[in-house]
């Protein structure tokens, strides 16, 4: 079944990707895009979804109008999910349906030692997006014989819960983060 | 990071150094929607709320449109009200800035 899923997941692709480059009447496999191009979009959906979860429901339910909490022990504390959590979730779902590409959010400074950068490029995509704040970072690398585009997207602190959970927590290698700061990234890899 | 320019006065020296430790990180760029310092255009309506409404949010925190979320002084609960107060001032500075 695991094609169907794939077939499935490439046609919503198409739809989200490739439909502004196509004309009618084209259906075509052929990619009209650049990996460049389709990491963007990828990102794009990504950030923009999480972003609408942060505000409507985490800043809206949790701060706004204080009716459920969010927390990194969301099943013990009956509470929602934590954005990061949530994209987590999101990422491993993806790894089980499809090897078209995959994500993660990785970090210099992860909590959980599985979320620090393995290779070259995840180390000095993660180092530059730290240093050149607003920008990504953009590489290929060979893994496992394949070569890969691989895109690093900046992940910061954007609500005072963010830092006080990293700088707090019993397992941070870092504990003065600051609002605005770069705690991570987003990395989007793609075969080529 | 940007070259912030100074400007004449104690008061909004003091504001563009309290400024940049703790409200550069999301005005710099626009983080979490954040108004990006220095758009005029963006500043505009805001400020024509007049300051006391802008020391009021930045103090006390405040609920955008769209679920977007002011902290109150900035995530930075050590800093009092009057170097919020600052930190607005040089804020505002820099959007009218011609």
């Amino acid at each position: 079944m695991k094609h169907l899923k794939k077939a499935t997941l490439a046609m919503g692709l198409s739809t989200a990707l490739v439909l502004p480059a196509l004309v009618l009447g084209d259906v075509s496999d052929e990619a009209k895009f650049s990996p460049k191009q389709m990491t963007d979009w990828l990102h794009l959906v990504m950030s923009s979804d999480r972003t609408v979860y942060t505000r409507l429901i985490v800043n809206r339910l949790q701060n706004k109008e204080k009716v459920i909490k969010a927390s990194e022990h969301f099943e013990d504390d009956k509470a929602l999910v934590l954005p990061a959590q949530m994209f987590r979730f999101g990422a491993e779902m993806v790894g089980e349906q499809t090897d078209d590409f995959s994500y993660s959010l990785l970090s210099e400074w992860p909590i959980n030692k599985q979320n620090a950068p393995r290779t070259e490029v995840e180390k000095a995509g993660l180092a530059y997006i730290a240093a050149n704040k607003g920008e990504n970072y953009y590489a290929t690398e060979e893994l496992g014989g394949t070569t890969y585009f691989t895109a690093v997207y900046a992940d910061m602190a954007v609500a005072p819960a963010c830092v006080s959970c990293h700088n707090d927590h019993k397992d941070t290698p870092r504990s003065d983060f600051k609002l605005g700061d770069v705690m991570g990234g987003v990395v989007i890899r793609v075969p080529l | 990071m940007a070259d912030y320019p100074e400007f004449d006065g104690e008061a909004l020296q003091q504001g563009r150094e309290i400024w940049l430790d703790t409200c550069e990180g999301c005005h710099g760029i626009g983080v979490a929607g954040a108004p990006v310092a220095g758009d005029h255009k963006a500043w505009a309506p805001r400020i024509g709320q007049g300051k006391e409404v802008l020391y009021e949010h930045a103090i006390d925190g405040f609920f955008g449109p769209g679920g977007t979320m002011m902290p109150a002084r900035g995530g930075n609960e050590q800093l009092s009200e009057h170097e919020v107060q600052l930190a607005v001032d040089y804020m505002v500075r820099l959007a009218t800035d011609k």
